[in-house]
């Protein structure tokens, strides 16, 4: 085996670019889990039997199955199915999404639940309907009481992006391991990885303690977030 | 001929009587237990009406089935002549003309005082900001809520200023009633006090109100009518002097010696 060495530049602007790549990828993997978990948390509480059967079944269906095995199926065997696919960047977004959003479901039923029963008969007794009583009353409450979990399951997710490099996602793990794998220096690149996983991480941590702060009232949670 | 005013009236009552509510045979059940076993009476424009009695007895349960925040498993709920368990009658907009006051304030813990009055403004009669700003505001001076107090949170009120907002909140809807569910049980006596005053001033203003509480001397000095609740139906009913002193029923006399009773030792504590 013939081993080269890099410049370290170029190391670290390869790092960097996976880096990016890992934060594309948790942001809009987050978002699409936030765009079918909510709507999923507010069925299991507000809906009826049937809604609430289908919410629990996806959760318990989606939280069952390991992300690689989650990726496997969206990049391997449904294309074999119905004979398109998604091309790799996309089928991890939606991989990663979807098995976020059956957590994400979790936290914000949590959030939803711990809206005093007292506060949407006030809601309700003002005339509201369904709609604004949830709008105008629930998800402001519930959004602040799920954003310290919401924010653990962000830095999840962004750790978690990690796997998709089995499906051939040129991210932050990947581009450490292919570093290894032509230089023969394990150490110095995963560890070089590692440190921006923490970087991003305890930013992240930061960032969420100071929306806690500005966004957080007194007495409806949201202002302690720990990562 | 009929107009096609929306104020078209329906005839209830008895004549010239101003009948806000009027509540016919109203029965609840809470599984197999009868919480109402036929409840009756008329609500005047103008008037305050005052419900005591015992834990239990159904009060509460009332209250809530007038806005139908429970439905009511039989019966009949007059409102300005519509009965308002029929079906096809919006009881969203129904409610916006209800005023409702709960023992646990519940005022949106994410809304300041002033946000607190003007949401159903903004949100259900679809005011403009402006005129949300200008109604609540009037609505929290009749309230005689302090100033610096407005742009504060629920947490940072005392219970009587979240009360006294939580008054506000229904007022500026401009109910035609406002119904009270032991607006001060969850207050100690001096907070009691302050929300006494604002409603003591409003039944003055002859806002129309049926008030559920234990303050037996609001129900004396405030009240047009009182009526005692015991076992789901109303007991004994009256003008406020002769139930509070001259009861004619037994459980009537025991329920108020029973409240004269814990104000004594309230007393005694202080």
């Amino acid at each position: 085996m013939i081993l080269t060495s890099v410049p370290w530049h170029v190391a670290i602007k390869m790092l960097l670019e996976g880096a990016k790549m890992t934060m594309i990828l948790s942001v809009l993997s987050i978002l699409l889990g936030l765009a079918i978990g909510l709507p999923v948390a507010l069925m299991e509480t507000y809906g009826n039997k049937a809604l609430r059967y289908v919410a629990m079944v996806y959760e318990n269906v989606i939280r069952g199955i390991p992300l690689l095995a989650i990726y496997f199926i969206i990049f391997f065997s449904i294309p074999l199915l119905v004979g398109i696919g998604l091309p790799a960047f996309w089928a991890a977004v939606v991989g990663l999404g979807i098995r976020s959003s059956a957590y994400q479901s979790q936290i914000f039923r949590g959030g939803i639940q711990a809206v005093d029963e007292g506060q949407l008969e006030a809601a309700f007794s003002l005339g509201m309907s369904n709609l604004q009583v949830i709008r105008h009353v629930v998800l402001p409450q519930a959004l602040r009481f799920s954003l310290p979990a919401w924010m653990n399951e962000y830095i999840i997710v962004l750790k978690d992006t990690s796997i998709a490099l089995a499906i051939g996602i040129v991210e932050l793990t990947r581009q450490a391991t292919y570093l290894v794998s032509i230089t023969g220096e394990p150490f110095k690149y995963y560890a070089a990885a590692a440190v921006i996983y923490l970087v991003i991480v305890l930013s992240l941590s930061y960032l969420a303690s100071y929306v806690g702060k500005k966004y957080g009232i007194r007495g409806v949670g949201g202002a302690n977030v720990r990562a | 001929m009929p107009t096609l005013g929306h104020e078209e009236e329906t005839p209830v009552g008895t004549g010239h009587r101003d009948v806000v509510m009027r509540i016919e045979n109203l029965v609840k059940n809470f599984g197999k237990k009868p919480v109402l076993r036929g409840v009756s009476f008329d609500i005047t424009r103008g008037e305050t009406k005052v419900v005591i009695g015992p834990s239990g007895a159904g009060k509460s349960t009332m209250l809530r089935c007038l806005n139908r925040l429970i439905e009511p498993d039989g019966g009949k709920i007059f409102f300005n002549g519509v009965n308002i368990l029929d079906r096809n009658v919006n009881i969203h907009e129904i409610r916006s003309k209800i005023g409702f006051v709960f023992q646990h304030f519940n005022v949106f813990k994410h809304l300041t005082a002033l946000e607190n009055v003007k949401i159903g403004l903004k949100v259900v009669k679809g005011l403009s900001d402006d005129e949300a700003t200008e109604k609540a505001i009037k609505a929290l001076k009749m309230v005689h809520l302090e100033e610096d107090a407005y742009d504060r949170y629920p947490a940072e009120l005392s219970g009587g200023q979240q009360q006294r907002v939580a008054i506000a909140r229904a007022l500026a809807m401009e109910p035609e009633i406002i119904l009270f569910d032991e607006p001060t049980s969850a207050l100690d006596p001096q907070l009691a006090g302050e929300v006494l005053d604002v409603m003591r001033d409003l039944a003055k203003k002859k806002v129309t109100m049926l008030i559920v509480t234990h303050e037996i001397g609001f129900a004396l000095n405030a009240a047009d009518e009182v009526l005692f609740f015991y076992n789901g139906v109303i007991w004994e009913r009256g003008s406020p002097n002769d139930i509070l002193h001259r009861p004619k029923r037994e459980e009537t006399k025991e329920f108020l010696q029973r409240i004269a009773d814990i104000s004594v030792l309230q007393e005694a504590e202080r």
